[in-house]
């Protein structure tokens, strides 16, 4: 990007110093990049992708039909009733958790994280990535954290069981948690946050896409595992 | 004055010419020296350049098609459809692997869903005691109406699988960093509202699956402490998923989101050709 250092600046003109600022408008561009007109070069591209598309979906519009049931009829509830398969990870921890947090609390939380994740620099930008994945996994062991809340408390735990309060104390203890493993002087290289971060978010994905694959294959009537050749 | 039938034919021939070089120009044919010499009119190409060099047609096309590398820069500032592109990318953005061309597959599923959501509307009534039928009627009587719906469902899957991917591809290769922050949230924006479009769509079947996947979806809206009942109301439009819940979902899919997500998209392809294409950079 430097364009001193790349050695492909013009030597007979004058550049400011904001020609050195990354996504300035006055940035000095590198030279020293092959560049391409998009037409016809990636027009191309895309109408090619587009008609390889078209043709795959055709295909497999012939070959497999969309599912319609029978008529709807309320007084007639099915068993499992299940969300619609992206929705199903969301359904898989409703089995764990109470529906404010995941339905709403946790559903609403990954959305705003997720659109904070660029504005985050340096070590802290793993705050957002190790949000995520709490926000994900502390719903699952809710249930848990309540019986022992219960234990020791029965009347608040009853009273507060539809708020799902363990959930939000996981939440905020792991906080602590993620603040404390940010403080590590081994975090002080960049690459390293890079690598980590880049492996939390693949873990993330991964266990959504896990919770999708059991929702979808995996659950049965009154959402008990069931194997899928049973 | 009556002209002689030699003098009339040169007039003719000089005119022809002086049209065809005037089209030359503007078509850039290489060999226009020997195709529209005085002696080698003809009527095909005096047609032809009377109509590429008539008002009407320079008004659709305002310049000849491209031939040179320049031409290729210049159509990217001329063409409606092309200017959506930058005028030049960098060579190696080109690579499959650079974007494995998701997002602009998730465009292309859009465009499909458009088309085929159009046509299923011609044949799709929203009441309670229409819209299985004619889901029925469409798969068994209309022509082709089978491979329609599919084709609209298959795509709509399709879609919400690919706007993730895409979403999985930037963040991996970092191509959310400045100066392309504020595209990611719009794309985070893309992907919910991908999930509402198809979330809302889900409904209109109104078979079983249909009817309890958005029983399920709702009753979750409604666990919100205080509000939660209130917004479920206003969801569904009553208290169950019935008449007043078909009808809202289906201006929501076919009118409210489907406009919304055009601007977001227009919005998010404006800011690719703003901030350049990463190219995993």
């Amino acid at each position: 990007m430097n364009p001193g250092s790349s050695g492909n600046a013009q030597k007979d003109k004058e550049y400011g110093l904001l020609g050195f600022i990354e996504g300035h408008p006055g940035n000095i561009p590198d030279t020293d990049v092959e560049r391409i007109s998009s037409y016809p070069h990636l027009v191309a591209r895309e109408f090619l992708a587009f008609g390889l598309m078209l043709a795959t979906l055709l295909v497999v519009s012939f070959l497999f039909d969309a599912p319609l049931e029978e008529l709807a009829n309320a007084s007639k509830t099915p068993n499992p009733a299940k969300a619609p398969w992206y929705f199903l990870s969301l359904q898989e921890m409703l089995h764990y958790a109470p529906p404010f947090i995941s339905g709403v609390f946790i559903p609403g939380l990954l959305v705003m994280v997720m659109c904070t994740i660029p504005y985050w620099r340096g070590r802290m930008s793993l705050m957002p990535i190790m949000f995520l994945l709490s926000a994900i996994l502390l719903p699952l062991l809710d249930g848990i954290v309540w019986a022992g809340i219960h234990a020791v408390a029965p009347g608040f735990a009853d009273a507060t069981r539809s708020l799902g309060f363990p959930t939000f104390i996981m939440l905020i203890i792991s906080a602590f948690g993620i603040g404390k493993l940010l403080l590590n002087p081994y975090f002080d290289d960049e690459a390293r946050v890079e690598v980590l971060r880049k492996r939390l978010f693949l873990v993330f994905v991964g266990i959504v896409f896990v919770l999708v694959m059991i929702g979808q294959f995996f659950r049965g009537p009154e959402w008990r595992w069931v194997w899928p050749w049973q | 004055m009556s002209e002689q039938p030699e003098e009339r034919r040169l007039i003719r021939r000089l005119r022809n010419w002086v049209r065809s070089t005037a089209a030359s120009k503007y078509l850039h044919s290489s060999d226009s020296g020997t195709k529209h010499s005085v002696f080698s009119g003809g009527f095909r190409s005096a047609l032809k350049s009377d109509i590429v060099t008539s008002l009407p047609w320079r008004s659709v096309f305002a310049r000849p098609y491209p031939q040179t590398p320049k031409d290729n820069s210049e159509i990217a500032i001329t063409s409606f459809w092309i200017h959506l592109h930058p005028a030049s990318i960098r060579k190696e953005t080109l690579k499959f692997s650079v974007t494995y061309g998701l997002g602009g597959l998730a465009c292309g599923l859009f465009m499909v869903l458009a088309a085929t959501g159009i046509m299923e509307m011609f044949y799709y009534v929203p009441a309670t005691d229409h819209a299985y039928k004619d889901m029925v009627d469409l798969q068994h009587v209309v022509s082709l109406g089978k491979i329609l719906r599919n084709m609209h469902r298959w795509a709509a899957h399709a879609m919400v699988i690919i706007v993730a991917l895409h979403m999985l591809r930037v963040f991996l290769q970092k191509a959310y960093k400045a100066p392309r922050q504020l595209n990611w949230v719009i794309g985070v924006i893309l992907l919910c509202l991908t999930m509402m479009l198809s979330f809302t769509g889900y409904l209109l079947p109104w078979d079983q699956l249909a009817f309890w996947a958005i029983t399920v979806g709702t009753n979750m809206a409604g666990s919100i402490p205080l509000i939660g009942p209130k917004v479920r109301y206003v969801l569904l439009g009553g208290p169950n998923v019935d008449q007043a819940t078909l009808i809202r979902f289906f201006v929501l899919h076919v009118v409210v989101l489907p406009m919304v997500i055009s601007l977001f998209m227009v919005f998010h392809f404006w800011r690719v050709r703003k901030d350049g294409f990463s190219g995993g950079k």
